[in-house]
């Protein structure tokens, strides 16, 4: 078999460690890397230094961050008092995306889960509670997964902040543009439990 | 359900062969080691998508032909609709399943169109083991027709799962662990109202099936049998129950409440057959429950499932071998397949019930 130089094998054992990257998909990244060695490769070594050296999370919701404080967390525009509790930075962009919530977030970096070994102490809740009281918090809206994990998370979170924050979740049921008699049983019936006064729904267009 | 035609290739110790079945009856016979319970084994990986003997696929292949990897056994029936299922299994490409030439996507989409009821020795277990296999007994009975039941056992168990990691954590804060487990036991305490309330009314059914063919096996209309249900939570239901134990769980690390705690005890003349009656009459039990459990499936599927009988005729008097005869040969039942190691015996019992079979002798592997 035809062996690679060794740089080239360095290169595309990296690359095979990223996510979703087989072996055969890092060779290809790193043959036109080698291929286009001038540019692509030269931007992405600056790139990646940049991130090393600048990247930190955001010392308050552990946002990504070049600063200490990030971008959202400095906005002045932002909204006070009300606050986004997501499990992960991916969740965050997501919320961000709607346009839809202008208060700001903070984010969890994991849920409760027994399984994975993860609890509330993992998690340091304690930062999370603390910044509650000193940002002055009114609000806090929990943005989290519908699964048992996300369910335990937020029944802790609740039970921790019951009488001292308003807590809402963001609702759960019949997807936008969802057909009923596709939705599954188990999320029919939560939706029909959770139901809203209708006009609801209209007063927001 | 009639199996026409069975073809087995490179399974246990069959190469290649073919069967072609009787409608109603199926006498196996062969000394032992011969290869009559692997051709059960083969039927049972037909309906099910694995041996019954839990058997790792690659192990059942050939022996002469596991040694590379493209060694492959494949096993194919074709229905009295002449509706064509293979099952497939290689080292690479792994298992796969098809409906006339159509592939599932999951095994678990085929489950259910071969219905199938077995009797095997080890089923015995089933009274004398412990506690887990009965509840795997009526669970998959259940199971058959009930979705509910089986939704709300996978959310249990589910759940359950966390609770038991969580009660391992020694390292967790005292009162946090309190509030995760108040959560968790909140989650479980609607599966398992369910689960306990499908598994009562199921054997209220049951026992009446299954003191019918308990009588008509043993000719004896005294001898009373039940299978009561040893139900671990009282009338307060699960949330009561839990909290009564919650300081014991966390102490023995251990979720000690719920229908995973639940058993079935099967009583003969009021007293535990599992550890008041004879070998025989234990079998007849298991005999009885079977052909329940047949009988259950069958009116609720409105179709008659295979009936697969493994070395059954083995410590029963003659006496109880023409009465399962004379019992198999009523309507309710359909296609069923009898090992035996004395083929006389067996010929002389079917003949005597009147049944209309084929035979068929098995040699290392091969039919003669």
């Amino acid at each position: 078999m035809n062996r690679l130089p060794k740089s080239l094998e360095q290169l595309t054992a990296v690359l095979g460690k990223l996510p979703g990257i087989g072996k055969k998909s890092a060779l290809r990244l790193a043959m036109y890397l080698a291929d286009r060695s001038d540019d692509v490769a030269a931007e992405m070594i600056q790139s990646l230094e940049s991130m090393r050296q600048q990247l930190t999370l955001c010392k308050h919701c552990r946002n990504y961050s070049d600063q200490p404080v990030c971008d959202i967390c400095a906005d002045k525009r932002r909204e006070n008092g009300t606050l986004c509790i997501v499990e992960s930075i991916k969740d965050l962009i997501a919320i961000e995306d709607t346009g839809q919530f202008m208060g700001r977030y903070h984010v969890l970096g994991g849920l409760i889960s027994p399984i994975d070994g993860i609890g509330p102490e993992e998690l340091n809740f304690s930062d999370l509670f603390a910044r509650i009281e000193s940002e002055n918090i009114q609000e806090v809206i929990m943005a989290i997964s519908a699964t048992i994990e996300g369910d335990t998370t937020m029944y802790y979170l609740s039970s921790h902040l019951d009488g001292k924050v308003r807590v809402s979740s963001i609702a759960r049921g019949v997807s936008f543009g969802g057909e009923l008699d596709y939705a599954d049983e188990f999320t029919l019936g939560r939706a029909i439990q959770s139901r809203q006064p209708v006009d609801k729904f209209f007063n927001g267009q | 359900m009639i199996l026409k035609e069975l073809r087995i290739r490179y399974f246990k110790n069959y190469e290649s062969v073919d069967f072609f079945f009787h409608p109603q009856l199926n006498l196996i016979s062969g000394n032992n080691g011969m290869g009559k319970t692997n051709i059960l084994d083969a039927i049972y990986f037909m309906a099910f998508g694995k041996s019954y003997y839990s058997i790792s696929d690659k192990k059942l292949i050939h022996f002469d032909h596991v040694k590379d990897d493209s060694a492959f056994f494949r096993i194919e029936s074709i229905d009295e609709v002449d509706c064509h299922y293979v099952f497939s299994f290689n080292a690479l490409r792994k298992k796969v399943v098809s409906k006339d030439k159509q592939v599932y996507d999951k095994i678990s989409e085929h489950i259910g169109n071969i219905p199938l009821v077995s009797i095997f020795p080890e089923d015995i277990d089933i009274i004398k083991g412990d506690s887990s296999i009965r509840r795997r007994f009526i669970d998959n009975t259940i199971c058959q027709s009930d979705r509910e039941y089986l939704r709300a056992l996978l959310y249990y168990n589910k759940v359950l799962k966390r609770k038991r990691e969580l009660l391992k954590q020694f390292s967790m804060r005292y009162e946090d662990k309190i509030l995760l487990l108040k959560k968790y036991d909140f989650e479980l305490s609607q599966p398992a109202a369910i689960i306990i309330q499908k598994r009562s009314e199921f054997l209220t059914t049951f026992n009446s099936l299954l003191t019918d063919f308990y009588h008509r096996i043993c000719n004896a209309d005294l001898e009373t049998v039940l299978a009561k249900y040893k139900v671990s939570i009282e009338e307060e239901g699960y949330l009561e129950a839990v909290e009564n134990q919650r300081k014991n769980e966390i102490q023995r690390g251990r979720a000690l409440v719920g229908p995973h705690k639940d058993d079935i005890d099967f009583q003969l003349m009021g007293q535990s057959a599992k550890y008041y009656s004879s070998q025989g009459q234990q079998k007849s039990i298991l005999f009885a429950l079977k052909l329940a459990q047949y009988e259950y499936i069958r009116s609720v599927i409105d179709r008659k499932p295979l009936l697969l009988l493994d070395d059954i005729f083995d410590k029963l008097d003659q006496n109880r071998i023409d009465n399962l005869m004379d019992l198999l040969r009523g309507e309710s039942f359909g296609q069923i397949f009898i090992t035996d190691t004395d083929a006389m015996r067996i010929q002389e019992a079917a003949e005597k019930a009147d049944f209309k079979f084929l035979n068929f002798n098995i040699r290392e592997g091969k039919q003669v």
